[in-house]
Protein backbone atom coordinates (compact mmCIF):
# COMPACT_ATOMS: atom_id res chain seq x y z
CA UNK A 1 0.00 0.00 0.00
CA UNK A 2 1.27 3.36 -1.08
CA UNK A 3 1.53 5.96 1.35
CA UNK A 4 -0.05 9.09 0.64
CA UNK A 5 1.63 12.02 1.69
CA UNK A 6 -0.31 15.16 2.47
CA UNK A 7 -0.05 17.07 -0.68
CA UNK A 8 -1.13 13.83 -2.79
CA UNK A 9 -4.18 12.93 -0.40
CA UNK A 10 -5.08 16.71 -0.90
CA UNK A 11 -5.23 16.15 -4.56
CA UNK A 12 -7.03 13.09 -4.98
CA UNK A 13 -9.44 14.56 -2.06
CA UNK A 14 -10.01 17.44 -4.53
CA UNK A 15 -10.68 15.28 -7.25
CA UNK A 16 -12.98 13.16 -5.31
CA UNK A 17 -15.14 16.00 -4.25
CA UNK A 18 -15.16 17.77 -7.48
CA UNK A 19 -18.31 16.77 -9.54
CA UNK A 20 -17.82 15.12 -12.91
CA UNK A 21 -19.48 17.55 -15.13
CA UNK A 22 -18.68 15.94 -18.31
CA UNK A 23 -21.80 15.29 -20.91
CA UNK A 24 -23.61 18.13 -18.74
CA UNK A 25 -23.97 21.73 -20.35
CA UNK A 26 -22.48 23.22 -16.79
CA UNK A 27 -18.73 24.41 -16.10
CA UNK A 28 -17.71 24.88 -12.39
CA UNK A 29 -16.62 28.11 -12.07
CA UNK A 30 -15.41 27.68 -8.11
CA UNK A 31 -17.12 26.26 -4.82
CA UNK A 32 -19.24 28.42 -2.74
CA UNK A 33 -20.07 26.57 0.23
CA UNK A 34 -20.79 23.16 1.90
CA UNK A 35 -23.69 21.80 4.26
CA UNK A 36 -24.66 18.71 5.80
CA UNK A 37 -26.64 17.78 2.81
CA UNK A 38 -23.92 18.02 -0.14
CA UNK A 39 -21.81 21.00 -1.55
CA UNK A 40 -23.14 24.45 -3.74
CA UNK A 41 -20.87 26.16 -6.46
CA UNK A 42 -21.16 27.90 -8.56
CA UNK A 43 -20.96 27.24 -12.49
CA UNK A 44 -21.38 28.11 -15.93
CA UNK A 45 -24.44 27.36 -17.87
CA UNK A 46 -23.02 27.17 -21.25
CA UNK A 47 -26.45 26.92 -23.03
CA UNK A 48 -27.52 30.01 -21.75
CA UNK A 49 -24.36 32.03 -20.54
CA UNK A 50 -25.36 32.45 -17.19
CA UNK A 51 -23.90 31.36 -13.85
CA UNK A 52 -26.28 29.56 -11.80
CA UNK A 53 -25.33 27.76 -8.26
CA UNK A 54 -25.14 24.20 -9.07
CA UNK A 55 -26.00 22.05 -5.66
CA UNK A 56 -24.21 18.10 -5.63
CA UNK A 57 -25.97 15.95 -3.32
CA UNK A 58 -23.98 13.59 -1.22
CA UNK A 59 -27.16 11.54 -0.70
CA UNK A 60 -30.39 10.47 -2.96
CA UNK A 61 -33.05 13.13 -1.79
CA UNK A 62 -36.13 15.19 -2.54
CA UNK A 63 -34.89 18.81 -2.21
CA UNK A 64 -34.90 19.65 -5.88
CA UNK A 65 -38.75 18.50 -6.16
CA UNK A 66 -39.51 20.02 -2.88
CA UNK A 67 -37.97 23.90 -4.29
CA UNK A 68 -39.09 23.12 -7.58
CA UNK A 69 -42.78 22.64 -6.33
CA UNK A 70 -42.81 25.69 -4.27
CA UNK A 71 -42.61 28.33 -6.66
CA UNK A 72 -42.51 31.33 -4.76
CA UNK A 73 -40.49 35.21 -5.18
CA UNK A 74 -38.88 34.48 -1.59
CA UNK A 75 -37.82 30.69 -2.44
CA UNK A 76 -35.02 30.27 -5.06
CA UNK A 77 -35.82 28.79 -8.43
CA UNK A 78 -34.46 25.57 -9.38
CA UNK A 79 -34.02 25.07 -13.35
CA UNK A 80 -32.38 21.64 -13.89
CA UNK A 81 -32.08 18.54 -11.91
CA UNK A 82 -30.17 15.00 -12.88
CA UNK A 83 -27.42 12.72 -12.10
CA UNK A 84 -23.83 13.00 -12.50
CA UNK A 85 -21.79 10.19 -14.32
CA UNK A 86 -19.84 10.02 -11.31
CA UNK A 87 -23.38 9.08 -9.67
CA UNK A 88 -24.22 11.98 -7.68
CA UNK A 89 -27.41 13.59 -7.98
CA UNK A 90 -27.30 17.51 -8.57
CA UNK A 91 -29.54 20.31 -9.39
CA UNK A 92 -29.00 24.18 -10.63
CA UNK A 93 -30.74 27.30 -9.43
CA UNK A 94 -30.56 30.37 -9.69
CA UNK A 95 -27.08 31.99 -8.23
CA UNK A 96 -28.52 34.87 -6.10
CA UNK A 97 -26.12 38.24 -6.28
CA UNK A 98 -26.35 39.15 -2.45
CA UNK A 99 -25.35 39.05 0.75
CA UNK A 100 -26.82 36.32 3.12
CA UNK A 101 -29.16 37.88 5.83
CA UNK A 102 -26.57 38.22 8.48
CA UNK A 103 -24.32 40.11 7.01
CA UNK A 104 -27.07 43.13 6.23
CA UNK A 105 -25.90 46.29 7.60
CA UNK A 106 -29.08 48.62 7.27
CA UNK A 107 -31.64 50.19 9.52
CA UNK A 108 -33.59 47.81 11.71
CA UNK A 109 -36.83 48.60 10.11
CA UNK A 110 -35.37 47.54 7.12
CA UNK A 111 -34.18 44.42 7.98
CA UNK A 112 -37.49 43.76 10.11
CA UNK A 113 -39.39 44.27 6.10
CA UNK A 114 -36.89 41.88 4.68
CA UNK A 115 -37.43 39.87 7.45
CA UNK A 116 -41.94 39.82 7.09
CA UNK A 117 -40.43 38.65 3.40
CA UNK A 118 -39.08 35.77 4.63
CA UNK A 119 -41.83 34.66 6.92
CA UNK A 120 -44.05 35.43 4.05
CA UNK A 121 -42.25 32.34 2.14
CA UNK A 122 -42.15 29.81 5.25
CA UNK A 123 -45.84 30.23 5.63
CA UNK A 124 -46.27 29.47 1.53
CA UNK A 125 -44.41 26.46 2.48
CA UNK A 126 -46.09 25.15 5.34
CA UNK A 127 -49.21 26.41 3.04
CA UNK A 128 -47.87 23.36 0.68
CA UNK A 129 -47.18 21.21 4.05
CA UNK A 130 -43.17 21.54 3.58
CA UNK A 131 -41.34 22.47 6.79
CA UNK A 132 -37.71 23.96 6.00
CA UNK A 133 -36.11 22.58 9.11
CA UNK A 134 -32.87 24.76 9.25
CA UNK A 135 -34.03 28.52 9.12
CA UNK A 136 -31.10 30.33 9.84
CA UNK A 137 -29.32 33.75 8.52
CA UNK A 138 -27.13 31.96 6.34
CA UNK A 139 -29.61 29.71 4.12
CA UNK A 140 -31.37 33.38 3.49
CA UNK A 141 -29.83 35.47 0.59
CA UNK A 142 -31.02 38.99 0.25
CA UNK A 143 -30.90 40.22 -3.47
CA UNK A 144 -29.25 43.05 -5.20
CA UNK A 145 -32.77 44.36 -5.36
CA UNK A 146 -33.82 43.89 -1.58
CA UNK A 147 -35.75 40.32 -2.23
CA UNK A 148 -35.19 37.89 0.07
CA UNK A 149 -34.78 34.41 -0.87
CA UNK A 150 -34.87 31.08 1.47
CA UNK A 151 -32.22 28.11 0.03
CA UNK A 152 -31.24 24.94 1.54
CA UNK A 153 -34.44 22.72 1.52
CA UNK A 154 -32.06 19.92 2.21
CA UNK A 155 -33.15 18.96 5.97
CA UNK A 156 -37.04 19.55 4.69
CA UNK A 157 -36.63 16.65 2.27
CA UNK A 158 -35.16 14.34 4.99
CA UNK A 159 -38.07 15.72 7.75
CA UNK A 160 -40.16 14.06 4.82
CA UNK A 161 -38.29 10.45 5.52
CA UNK A 162 -38.45 11.00 9.27
CA UNK A 163 -34.89 12.35 9.70
CA UNK A 164 -33.92 15.57 11.11
CA UNK A 165 -31.43 17.86 11.65
CA UNK A 166 -31.20 21.86 12.12
CA UNK A 167 -28.60 23.81 13.23
CA UNK A 168 -28.05 24.60 17.35
CA UNK A 169 -29.22 27.95 18.08
CA UNK A 170 -31.79 28.37 15.59
CA UNK A 171 -33.33 24.34 15.78
CA UNK A 172 -36.77 23.90 17.88
CA UNK A 173 -36.33 21.97 21.17
CA UNK A 174 -38.84 19.65 19.86
CA UNK A 175 -37.18 19.26 16.88
CA UNK A 176 -33.92 18.65 18.42
CA UNK A 177 -35.39 16.43 20.64
CA UNK A 178 -36.08 14.22 17.74
CA UNK A 179 -40.11 14.30 17.81
CA UNK A 180 -41.67 15.13 14.35
CA UNK A 181 -41.17 18.54 13.38
CA UNK A 182 -44.16 21.23 11.93
CA UNK A 183 -44.99 24.51 11.21
CA UNK A 184 -44.32 25.72 14.68
CA UNK A 185 -40.74 24.38 14.77
CA UNK A 186 -40.11 26.77 12.31
CA UNK A 187 -41.80 29.57 13.69
CA UNK A 188 -39.38 28.72 16.64
CA UNK A 189 -36.00 28.98 14.11
CA UNK A 190 -37.83 32.24 12.89
CA UNK A 191 -37.71 34.05 16.94
CA UNK A 192 -34.20 32.61 16.84
CA UNK A 193 -33.44 34.43 13.15
CA UNK A 194 -35.39 37.36 14.72
CA UNK A 195 -33.25 37.12 18.22
CA UNK A 196 -30.12 37.76 16.10
CA UNK A 197 -31.96 40.92 13.75
CA UNK A 198 -32.19 42.31 17.20
CA UNK A 199 -28.71 41.58 18.71
CA UNK A 200 -26.68 44.81 19.16
CA UNK A 201 -29.89 47.06 18.86
CA UNK A 202 -31.61 49.36 21.74
CA UNK A 203 -34.09 47.35 24.03
CA UNK A 204 -37.34 47.92 22.39
CA UNK A 205 -39.95 45.20 24.91
CA UNK A 206 -42.61 44.91 21.99
CA UNK A 207 -40.52 43.45 19.44
CA UNK A 208 -38.55 41.30 21.91
CA UNK A 209 -41.83 39.80 22.86
CA UNK A 210 -42.91 38.84 19.47
CA UNK A 211 -38.71 36.99 19.54
CA UNK A 212 -39.76 35.32 22.87
CA UNK A 213 -42.98 34.02 21.98
CA UNK A 214 -41.95 32.89 18.79
CA UNK A 215 -39.66 31.19 20.81
CA UNK A 216 -41.70 29.72 23.43
CA UNK A 217 -40.35 26.47 24.49
CA UNK A 218 -43.71 25.08 24.09
CA UNK A 219 -45.21 24.90 20.41
CA UNK A 220 -48.67 25.66 21.50
CA UNK A 221 -46.96 28.95 23.32
CA UNK A 222 -45.86 30.33 19.96
CA UNK A 223 -48.03 32.29 16.62
CA UNK A 224 -49.65 29.53 14.88
CA UNK A 225 -48.08 30.80 11.39
CA UNK A 226 -46.08 32.38 10.41
CA UNK A 227 -48.23 35.03 8.26
CA UNK A 228 -49.44 35.60 12.60
CA UNK A 229 -45.50 36.48 13.19
CA UNK A 230 -45.37 38.99 10.46
CA UNK A 231 -48.83 40.92 10.71
CA UNK A 232 -47.21 41.27 14.43
CA UNK A 233 -44.16 42.78 12.62
CA UNK A 234 -46.35 45.08 10.71
CA UNK A 235 -48.16 46.56 14.00
CA UNK A 236 -44.66 46.75 15.42
CA UNK A 237 -43.49 48.77 12.36
CA UNK A 238 -46.61 50.75 12.07
CA UNK A 239 -46.48 51.62 15.64
CA UNK A 240 -49.69 50.02 16.84
CA UNK A 241 -49.78 47.59 20.01
CA UNK A 242 -48.29 44.34 19.74
CA UNK A 243 -50.46 41.47 20.89
CA UNK A 244 -47.49 39.36 22.66
CA UNK A 245 -46.74 42.06 24.65
CA UNK A 246 -48.84 43.56 27.41
CA UNK A 247 -47.90 47.35 27.57
CA UNK A 248 -47.13 49.48 30.69
CA UNK A 249 -49.01 53.02 30.36
CA UNK A 250 -45.37 54.51 30.13
CA UNK A 251 -44.96 52.72 27.20
CA UNK A 252 -48.46 53.27 25.77
CA UNK A 253 -47.76 56.75 26.01
CA UNK A 254 -44.37 56.50 23.89
CA UNK A 255 -45.85 54.39 21.28
CA UNK A 256 -48.60 56.86 20.87
CA UNK A 257 -46.31 60.14 21.03
CA UNK A 258 -43.85 58.01 18.60
CA UNK A 259 -47.07 56.84 16.18
CA UNK A 260 -48.51 60.57 15.82
CA UNK A 261 -45.85 62.89 17.12
CA UNK A 262 -46.54 65.02 14.12
CA UNK A 263 -50.84 65.60 15.16
CA UNK A 264 -49.58 66.31 18.90
CA UNK A 265 -47.12 68.78 17.82
CA UNK A 266 -49.21 70.42 15.55
CA UNK A 267 -51.83 70.40 18.18
CA UNK A 268 -49.68 71.29 20.96
CA UNK A 269 -48.14 74.37 18.40
CA UNK A 270 -51.86 75.60 17.91
CA UNK A 271 -52.61 75.80 21.65
CA UNK A 272 -49.94 77.40 22.37
CA UNK A 273 -50.32 79.81 19.49
CA UNK A 274 -53.77 80.12 20.69
CA UNK A 275 -52.75 80.67 24.53
CA UNK A 276 -49.97 83.77 23.54
CA UNK A 277 -52.51 85.26 21.30
CA UNK A 278 -55.39 85.38 24.39
CA UNK A 279 -52.65 86.76 26.66
CA UNK A 280 -51.98 89.32 24.08
CA UNK A 281 -55.38 89.99 23.81
CA UNK A 282 -56.58 90.13 27.41
CA UNK A 283 -52.91 92.56 28.65
CA UNK B 1 -29.65 5.26 -9.82
CA UNK B 2 -26.37 5.84 -7.64
CA UNK B 3 -23.44 3.33 -7.87
CA UNK B 4 -24.32 0.37 -6.24
CA UNK B 5 -22.07 -0.72 -3.66
CA UNK B 6 -20.32 -3.72 -3.67
CA UNK B 7 -19.20 -3.99 -0.61
CA UNK B 8 -21.77 -4.76 2.78
CA UNK B 9 -21.19 -3.05 5.38
CA UNK B 10 -18.44 -4.54 7.35
CA UNK B 11 -19.62 -3.57 10.90
CA UNK B 12 -22.83 -5.18 10.28
CA UNK B 13 -21.10 -8.13 8.69
CA UNK B 14 -18.54 -8.38 11.36
CA UNK B 15 -22.05 -9.43 13.43
CA UNK B 16 -22.95 -12.51 10.80
CA UNK B 17 -23.39 -15.74 11.54
CA UNK B 18 -21.48 -17.55 8.86
CA UNK B 19 -17.91 -17.07 10.10
CA UNK B 20 -16.48 -16.87 6.70
CA UNK B 21 -18.56 -13.62 6.23
CA UNK B 22 -17.47 -12.22 9.19
CA UNK B 23 -13.55 -13.03 9.46
CA UNK B 24 -14.04 -10.85 6.06
CA UNK B 25 -15.88 -7.83 7.44
CA UNK B 26 -13.32 -8.29 10.37
CA UNK B 27 -10.02 -7.69 7.49
CA UNK B 28 -12.06 -4.71 6.13
CA UNK B 29 -12.07 -3.34 9.17
CA UNK B 30 -8.79 -3.47 10.46
CA UNK B 31 -7.86 -2.99 6.53
CA UNK B 32 -9.48 0.44 7.39
CA UNK B 33 -8.29 0.86 10.67
CA UNK B 34 -5.28 -0.49 11.87
CA UNK B 35 -2.49 2.15 10.91
CA UNK B 36 -5.01 5.00 12.38
CA UNK B 37 -5.19 2.99 15.48
CA UNK B 38 -1.54 2.04 15.49
CA UNK B 39 -0.34 5.77 15.15
CA UNK B 40 -3.22 7.23 17.40
CA UNK B 41 -1.66 5.06 20.59
CA UNK B 42 1.66 5.62 19.45
CA UNK B 43 0.70 9.91 19.86
CA UNK B 44 -2.05 10.05 22.41
CA UNK B 45 -1.03 7.09 24.50
CA UNK B 46 3.12 8.19 23.81
CA UNK B 47 3.91 4.18 23.72
CA UNK B 48 6.58 2.80 22.23
CA UNK B 49 6.90 1.12 18.69
CA UNK B 50 6.41 -2.37 19.91
CA UNK B 51 3.89 -1.43 22.71
CA UNK B 52 2.16 -0.08 20.79
CA UNK B 53 1.88 -2.71 17.96
CA UNK B 54 1.07 -5.32 21.08
CA UNK B 55 -1.82 -2.57 21.89
CA UNK B 56 -3.24 -2.61 18.20
CA UNK B 57 -2.92 -6.01 18.59
CA UNK B 58 -4.55 -6.19 21.39
CA UNK B 59 -7.57 -4.43 20.49
CA UNK B 60 -8.26 -5.82 17.59
CA UNK B 61 -8.34 -9.46 19.29
CA UNK B 62 -10.71 -8.08 22.35
CA UNK B 63 -13.31 -6.71 19.50
CA UNK B 64 -13.24 -9.87 18.22
CA UNK B 65 -13.20 -11.65 21.15
CA UNK B 66 -15.70 -9.56 23.09
CA UNK B 67 -17.64 -8.56 19.87
CA UNK B 68 -17.29 -4.75 20.72
CA UNK B 69 -18.83 -3.49 17.30
CA UNK B 70 -22.29 -4.96 18.20
CA UNK B 71 -23.06 -2.10 20.45
CA UNK B 72 -22.32 0.65 17.50
CA UNK B 73 -25.43 2.67 17.30
CA UNK B 74 -24.92 4.73 14.01
CA UNK B 75 -27.48 7.43 15.54
CA UNK B 76 -25.35 8.28 17.71
CA UNK B 77 -22.51 9.48 15.98
CA UNK B 78 -19.94 7.66 13.06
CA UNK B 79 -18.22 3.98 13.51
CA UNK B 80 -14.32 6.23 13.50
CA UNK B 81 -15.30 8.23 16.83
CA UNK B 82 -16.84 4.94 18.24
CA UNK B 83 -13.63 3.07 17.99
CA UNK B 84 -11.51 5.44 18.68
CA UNK B 85 -13.35 5.39 22.40
CA UNK B 86 -13.20 1.98 22.79
CA UNK B 87 -10.08 2.41 21.41
CA UNK B 88 -9.53 5.08 24.49
CA UNK B 89 -11.04 2.77 26.85
CA UNK B 90 -8.92 -0.29 25.78
CA UNK B 91 -5.88 1.21 26.36
CA UNK B 92 -6.79 2.90 29.50
CA UNK B 93 -8.08 -0.28 30.98
CA UNK B 94 -4.81 -2.37 29.97
CA UNK B 95 -2.33 0.26 31.09
CA UNK B 96 -4.20 0.50 34.61
CA UNK B 97 -4.77 -2.95 35.04
CA UNK B 98 -1.00 -3.90 33.82
CA UNK B 99 -2.10 -6.64 32.12
CA UNK B 100 -0.92 -5.55 29.02
CA UNK B 101 -0.22 -7.86 25.87
CA UNK B 102 2.74 -9.51 26.97
CA UNK B 103 5.01 -8.74 24.36
CA UNK B 104 5.72 -11.46 21.84
CA UNK B 105 4.05 -14.00 24.63
CA UNK B 106 0.93 -14.31 22.85
CA UNK B 107 0.33 -15.93 18.93
CA UNK B 108 0.03 -13.04 16.42
CA UNK B 109 -3.46 -13.01 15.09
CA UNK B 110 -3.06 -10.04 12.29
CA UNK B 111 -0.14 -10.19 9.55
CA UNK B 112 0.01 -5.75 10.17
CA UNK B 113 3.25 -4.29 8.90
CA UNK B 114 4.07 -1.86 11.99
CA UNK B 115 7.55 -1.12 11.00
CA UNK B 116 5.92 0.60 7.42
CA UNK B 117 3.92 2.25 9.73
CA UNK B 118 6.66 3.28 12.32
CA UNK B 119 8.74 4.53 9.28
CA UNK B 120 5.97 6.50 8.03
CA UNK B 121 5.50 8.33 11.28
CA UNK B 122 8.81 8.99 11.35
CA UNK B 123 9.49 10.33 7.85
CA UNK B 124 5.91 12.04 8.00
CA UNK B 125 5.66 12.98 11.76
CA UNK B 126 2.00 14.77 12.48
CA UNK B 127 1.86 18.20 12.84
CA UNK B 128 2.47 19.18 16.41
CA UNK B 129 -0.31 21.64 16.58
CA UNK B 130 -2.85 18.69 15.43
CA UNK B 131 -4.73 16.86 18.32
CA UNK B 132 -4.66 12.94 18.43
CA UNK B 133 -8.31 12.66 17.40
CA UNK B 134 -7.83 15.33 14.47
CA UNK B 135 -4.15 12.97 13.54
CA UNK B 136 -6.38 9.47 13.89
CA UNK B 137 -9.13 11.20 11.42
CA UNK B 138 -6.28 12.37 9.02
CA UNK B 139 -4.68 8.74 9.22
CA UNK B 140 -8.15 6.72 8.55
CA UNK B 141 -8.88 8.88 5.16
CA UNK B 142 -5.57 8.07 4.44
CA UNK B 143 -5.57 4.77 4.71
CA UNK B 144 -9.12 4.60 2.83
CA UNK B 145 -7.32 6.61 -0.36
CA UNK B 146 -4.79 4.25 0.03
CA UNK B 147 -6.79 1.13 0.09
CA UNK B 148 -8.74 2.58 -2.58
CA UNK B 149 -5.60 2.95 -4.61
CA UNK B 150 -4.83 -0.57 -4.43
CA UNK B 151 -8.48 -1.46 -5.31
CA UNK B 152 -8.16 1.09 -8.46
CA UNK B 153 -4.86 -1.05 -9.30
CA UNK B 154 -6.55 -4.04 -9.42
CA UNK B 155 -9.30 -3.28 -10.92
CA UNK B 156 -7.29 -2.05 -14.07
CA UNK B 157 -4.92 -4.35 -14.03
CA UNK B 158 -8.26 -7.20 -14.02
CA UNK B 159 -9.65 -5.35 -16.90
CA UNK B 160 -6.11 -4.69 -18.94
CA UNK B 161 -6.70 -0.85 -18.30
CA UNK B 162 -2.94 -0.59 -16.70
CA UNK B 163 -2.72 2.77 -18.94
CA UNK B 164 -5.57 4.58 -17.21
CA UNK B 165 -4.06 3.57 -14.08
CA UNK B 166 -0.96 4.62 -14.94
CA UNK B 167 -2.28 8.11 -16.39
CA UNK B 168 -4.80 8.95 -13.47
CA UNK B 169 -1.28 7.58 -11.17
CA UNK B 170 1.39 10.31 -12.83
CA UNK B 171 -1.33 12.78 -13.39
CA UNK B 172 -3.05 12.98 -10.52
CA UNK B 173 -0.50 11.81 -7.59
CA UNK B 174 2.68 13.09 -9.06
CA UNK B 175 1.06 16.02 -10.51
CA UNK B 176 4.94 16.64 -12.32
CA UNK B 177 3.49 16.48 -16.04
CA UNK B 178 0.81 17.55 -18.92
CA UNK B 179 -1.87 16.09 -20.97
CA UNK B 180 0.35 16.90 -24.20
CA UNK B 181 2.90 15.02 -22.37
CA UNK B 182 1.54 12.08 -21.21
CA UNK B 183 -0.06 11.98 -24.78
CA UNK B 184 3.18 11.34 -26.12
CA UNK B 185 4.69 8.80 -24.18
CA UNK B 186 1.76 6.46 -24.82
CA UNK B 187 1.43 7.96 -28.32
CA UNK B 188 -2.25 8.34 -28.37
CA UNK B 189 -4.34 11.77 -28.45
CA UNK B 190 -5.11 14.31 -25.95
CA UNK B 191 -8.49 13.54 -25.87
CA UNK B 192 -7.99 10.05 -24.94
CA UNK B 193 -5.72 10.90 -22.05
CA UNK B 194 -8.19 13.00 -20.73
CA UNK B 195 -11.00 10.32 -21.34
CA UNK B 196 -8.77 7.70 -19.68
CA UNK B 197 -8.19 10.22 -16.70
CA UNK B 198 -11.87 10.70 -16.42
CA UNK B 199 -13.00 7.06 -16.30
CA UNK B 200 -9.87 6.32 -13.72
CA UNK B 201 -11.13 8.69 -11.64
CA UNK B 202 -14.78 7.86 -11.75
CA UNK B 203 -13.79 4.07 -10.71
CA UNK B 204 -11.40 5.61 -8.10
CA UNK B 205 -14.11 7.51 -6.42
CA UNK B 206 -16.65 4.56 -6.73
CA UNK B 207 -13.88 2.39 -5.12
CA UNK B 208 -13.62 4.77 -2.25
CA UNK B 209 -16.88 5.48 -1.53
CA UNK B 210 -17.52 1.62 -1.92
CA UNK B 211 -14.42 1.02 0.85
CA UNK B 212 -16.43 3.85 2.73
CA UNK B 213 -18.78 2.66 3.30
CA UNK B 214 -18.26 -0.72 4.31
CA UNK B 215 -16.83 1.01 7.42
CA UNK B 216 -19.99 3.14 7.94
CA UNK B 217 -18.23 6.30 6.56
CA UNK B 218 -20.07 8.88 5.68
CA UNK B 219 -18.96 11.23 2.68
CA UNK B 220 -19.01 14.38 4.49
CA UNK B 221 -16.09 12.62 6.39
CA UNK B 222 -13.72 12.09 3.69
CA UNK B 223 -12.95 16.11 3.47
Amino acid sequence: MKYLDDEALARLQQIVDLPDLSGTRYRIVEKIGRGGMGAVYKAEDTVLNRMIALKVLDDENDEAHIMAALEHPGIVPVHDAGRLSDGRSFYAMKLVDGAPFNQLHTPLADRLRVFQKICEAVAFAHSRGVFHGDLKPENIMVGAFGEALVLDWGVAALARRGSIAGTRGFVAPEQAAGTPMDARSDIFSLGAILREVLKGEPARPAITSICAKAMAVEPRDRYVSALEMTAEIARYLDGEAVRAHQETLRERAGRLFARHYMWILLIGAYLIMRTLLLLFLHR
Amino acid sequence: MQFPSTRRSAVLASQSKDPAERRQAFESLVDAYWKPVYKFVRIKWRCDAADAADYTQGFFARAIEKDFFRSYDPSKGSFRTFLRTCLDGFVANEKKAATRWKRGGQATILSLDFATAEGELREHPPSPAANPEESFHREWIRSLFALALDDLREACEAREKQSEFEIFSRYDLDESTSYSALAQEFAIPVTTVTNRLAWARREFRRLLLDRLHSVDGRESELL
